[in-house]
């Protein structure tokens, strides 16, 4: 089990449900990773979950974290895979 | 504390002692009357969102002051991208809440005030900058709403304020003591008035020196001796007395605007920002009319409630497929989204002033509430044209529940198969509550004299556009030279 900080861009003219993005997500990578506040000292890599293109999030405080970005639905398979390999690459 | 919960908030407001009039009467308890209930809610809201995840980067900010997180309406803008999530927080509030949210107006006067009294110490020796950053290390720290009083009652507008015959139309000093000073005038038109633990009074005009006791700005708790709100009432309030919320269009949340009397207030020196420079008085006024007219982000936000309202009883209807609804819901959104355009190009173009602060680029703010006074109107046009008439003759929800005739307004209304007819009539209600009901206060003539009416913003366009830069453009392609 990883655990993987979660931040939001502010939602002002999302494209997507970008909660419902995020529990879709969840359920997908539930034996893997834990979501987190994204200043949890014990998350390496953050989960940056953006309305649109703009992806205005404030992710300065990461720069010495790995940051994963998704700003559409379609992003969801791909995540997915990309946060339970964190868990592999643990694994392994 | 830093940041306050929403109820947190709500409770804080319960502390204060305002002195507010409605109906003729003294209003006992504020925070639950009715008809005022919904713009607390409205508030409240600024105050929740900065806990929730999916919306804290827009709702929250770093103080540049001391470097904790703070709610953003209490924030002073430190780069352009602060200006920017200043935009899209007012989009964000405007569409959750389809209302004025009434928060904005504080943090402007902040903003402009950051601004201009470091501009007066710089010119004069003063030290009203050092006086307005501890008043702001107070606000940040306990999170507080703030009221923007700029706008006085005027009187006769051909007359500046010491020609009025009656010398109050202006809030101006009346008697200056060792330890402060009082004031006299009111403020008219105060969104969010008893919505706020504080009040920060500016003037509202640029001034000469004959009107250097009105060139005043200062701060005071919203219930300090001699102040009274009296609440200006809206088109439809009183639906909010009835027990069905279906005829109120928008159930959750509202606006208020009052007029504010001073009757002879007093004034610490260290909540005084500027005294008699009447020589700032314009900056001031030009600075936070700037801010504010980016703040109307918002309404491109209660613009995206109206627009999914519109396509949904386009839907309801059976005539969401009609070829010129559409055409004029791709309408509606292009100008809504130009709303934004404005607001976003301004604060993207903004720059660092001598205080630090950024400040929206002044030219581009203008235009983007140029824009403001003309397009909402289009797009309620729109929207009602849509809507069709039901939307201003529709029975009461009581005639809906009625034993005797509740049946025929179901039968007779009815629309497409599988459409209830009470969420047909709560659209409609919607529709009507922004387009000419309490929300139109805000969607509408806010839109229209809020910060300004139209003509305020013209000259400033006028005297901000390089004209002899355009005319330089024109004549070298026609070959004209300059010396001829
Ligand atoms: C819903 C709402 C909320 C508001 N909230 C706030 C708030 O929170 N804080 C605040 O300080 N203010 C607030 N305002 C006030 C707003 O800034 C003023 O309404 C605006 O400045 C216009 O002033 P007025 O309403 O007195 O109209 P007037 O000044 O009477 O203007 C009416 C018309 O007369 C013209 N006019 C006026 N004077 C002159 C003149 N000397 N020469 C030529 N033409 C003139 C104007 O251009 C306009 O066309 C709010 C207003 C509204 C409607
Ligand atoms: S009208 Fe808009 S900008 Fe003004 S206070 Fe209300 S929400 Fe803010």
């Amino acid at each position: 089990m990883v655990f993987v900080g979660l931040k939001y861009c502010g939602g002002c003219t999302p494209r997507y449900d970008r909660v419902e993005f995020v529990s879709r997500l969840k359920e997908k990578i539930a034996k893997h990773v834990r979501l987190v506040s994204y200043d949890d000292p014990r998350a390496e890599h953050v989960l940056v979950v953006v309305g649109c293109e703009s992806a205005c999030a404030e992710t300065e405080p990461f720069k010495d974290k790995t940051v994963h970005l998704a700003s559409q639905e379609e992003d969801l398979e791909r995540m997915a895979e990309t946060l339970i390999m964190l868990d592999n690459g643990n694994n392994t | 504390m830093a940041m306050m919960t929403g109820e947190q908030y709500e409770a804080s407001l319960r502390k204060l002692n305002l002195q507010v009039y409605q109906f003729g009467k003294k209003v006992e308890n504020v925070v639950d009357d009715p008809i005022i209930r919904p713009s607390m809610n409205a508030v409240k809201l600024t105050y929740e969102l900065a806990h929730q995840p999916e919306y804290e980067d827009l709702m929250t900010a770093t103080s540049h002051i001391s470097g904790k997180k703070i709610n953003r309406f209490t924030h002073i803008h430190q780069s352009t991208d602060d200006l920017v999530k200043k935009t899209k927080m007012g989009r964000l509030l405007g569409s959750l809440t389809g209302c004025c949210f009434q928060r904005c107006v504080g943090m402007d006067a902040m903003n402009a005030l950051s601004i201009v009294t470091y501009d007066i110490d710089q010119k004069l020796g003063t030290e009203y900058n050092k006086r307005f950053l501890k008043y702001l290390a107070y606000v940040q720290e306990n999170d507080l709403t703030c009221d923007g009083a700029m706008t006085d009652p005027k009187g006769d507008r051909s007359l500046p304020p010491h020609k009025q015959p009656d010398p109050d139309m202006f809030l101006h000093v009346v008697e200056e003591k060792e330890d402060g000073i009082v004031v006299r005038g009111a403020k008219a038109h105060q969104t969010g008035a008893v919505n706020s633990h504080e009040i920060i009074v500016m003037p509202t005009i640029s001034m000469r020196e004959a009107d250097a006791e009105y060139a005043v700005s200062f701060a005071l708790p919203a219930d300090a001796e001699g102040i009274t709100y009296i609440m200006g009432r809206q088109s439809c309030d009183t639906r909010k007395l009835e027990a069905g919320k279906i005829d109120r269009g928008n159930s959750l949340f509202g606006g208020h605007e009052a007029l504010v009397v001073f009757d002879d207030v007093f004034v610490p020196w260290e909540r005084v920002f500027m005294y008699k420079e009447f020589e700032f008085a314009g900056q001031l006024v030009e600075n936070f009319a700037s801010y504010h007219r980016q703040s109307y982000a918002c309404k491109a936000g209660v613009g995206d409630v109206l627009i999914g309202a519109t396509q949904t009883i386009a839907e309801y209807n059976g005539a969401a497929k009609a070829s010129h609804v559409k055409d004029k819901i791709i309408e509606m959104n292009h100008l809504n989204e130009t709303l934004f355009c404005g607001s976003v190009a301004c604060a993207c173009e903004g720059g660092k002033q001598p205080s630090g602060t950024y400040l929206v680029n002044t030219l581009l703010a203008n235009v983007c509430k140029q824009n403001v006074t003309r397009f909402p109107y289009e797009i309620a046009r729109l929207a009602q044209d849509i809507a069709g008439g039901l939307m201003v003759t529709l029975p009461s929800e009581d005639d809906f529940k009625s034993p005797e005739v509740g049946e025929w307004l179901t039968k007779y209304y009815k629309t497409c198969e599988g459409i209830s007819t009470e969420n047909r009539n709560r659209m409609l209600r919607l529709i009507e509550n922004i387009t000419l009901g309490t929300a139109a206060v805000g969607y509408l003539t806010e839109s229209m004299h809020g910060a300004g009416s139209p003509q305020a913003q013209r000259i400033m366009i006028s005297r901000q556009v390089n004209m002899a830069q355009k005319q330089k453009a024109a004549k070298q392609l026609c070959g004209i030279k300059e010396e001829e």
